[in-house]
């Protein structure tokens, strides 16, 4: 974009246009968190952005991108919710087999007197990667490793703020199953920005 | 209850330290934790890096990633 272009109205529409379209990954896990299904989250976010491409003048620029995005996304998922519901009387939720590749890959953090193994060290300046876009790159990635049904419920818990009471109702888990699935999830994810980020963060990236 | 209170292995104080995001601590169990928190770094370290956790998933939900990355 060359100089003296950014008062073009055009030129701002089309940067806005590609700043929406950067929040596309969040908004899928935000509807995929919600829908358990990949191919309806998909479908709900695309109808999502284009509603927002559509209504971009109503955007105040008041709350944050994102903010305004998740909004449009979760009238659209109760929209989707209530049309499926309409279609089919009943949905099935496919039972999932979390965990099932190695159930006890969380105690071999720890030794046989429950020790950690190896001992953890504090991180170098972590508020300085929450500065750095590829840090939450980095973070994607180890949330989209977690088994389905901790993914989703980190998700609920961490990222949307819901308490573990309802999302207890919503997966129809019981408050002790939440909370050793969240406890999973962290110690998962904890490992896994230790392993990609800060072990490495002494070296130049 | 013995006067030593409860001694908490490194796993189960990880657990109590997660269970605290999403729940009220018993006061036994906040007993334990504490006491177990005063003679171990890397349990010290641990919750140091869940409350980061934590920051990271709201500023994730929030504005998202910065959009470029800062100047090293």
């Amino acid at each position: 974009m060359g100089a003296g272009k950014k008062d073009n109205p055009l030129d701002k529409r089309r940067t806005l246009f590609a700043e929406i379209e950067s929040h596309r990954g969040y908004l899928l896990r935000f509807a995929t968190a919600k829908l358990r299904d990949a191919e309806q989250a998909e479908e709900v976010v695309q109808e999502a952005l284009l509603a927002a491409l559509d209504g971009i003048d109503s955007f105040s620029g008041q709350s944050a991108l994102r903010t305004w995005l998740t909004s449009i996304l979760k009238f659209k998922i109760i929209d989707f919710q209530r049309r499926v519901i309409s279609e089919r009387a009943h949905i099935a939720n496919a039972p999932e087999t979390d965990d099932a590749a190695d159930p006890e890959w969380f105690d071999k953090l720890f030794d046989d007197t429950g020790h950690w193994q190896p001992r953890l060290s504090a991180w170098a300046n972590p508020e300085g990667a929450l500065e750095q876009k590829q840090f939450f790159e980095v973070f994607e990635c180890c949330m989209d490793k977690l088994p389905a049904a901790a993914g989703r419920v980190f998700f609920k818990r961490e990222v949307m703020g819901i308490e573990t009471d309802e999302i207890c109702k919503e997966e129809s888990i019981t408050s002790s199953n939440c909370w050793v699935m969240l406890h999973r999830a962290r110690l998962a994810l904890r490992e896994c920005l230790d392993r990609n980020w800060f072990q490495g963060v002494n070296r130049e990236h | 209850m013995n006067t030593e209170g409860v001694a908490l292995s490194c796993k189960n104080a990880a657990l109590l330290m997660s269970h605290q995001r999403d729940r009220v601590l018993s006061d036994i169990e906040a007993e334990a934790l504490k006491s177990h928190l005063l003679e171990c770094l890397s349990c010290c370290n641990f919750k140091e890096q869940l409350g980061f956790l934590h920051r990271l998933a709201c500023r994730y939900a929030g504005n998202g990633p910065p959009h470029q990355d800062e100047p090293v």
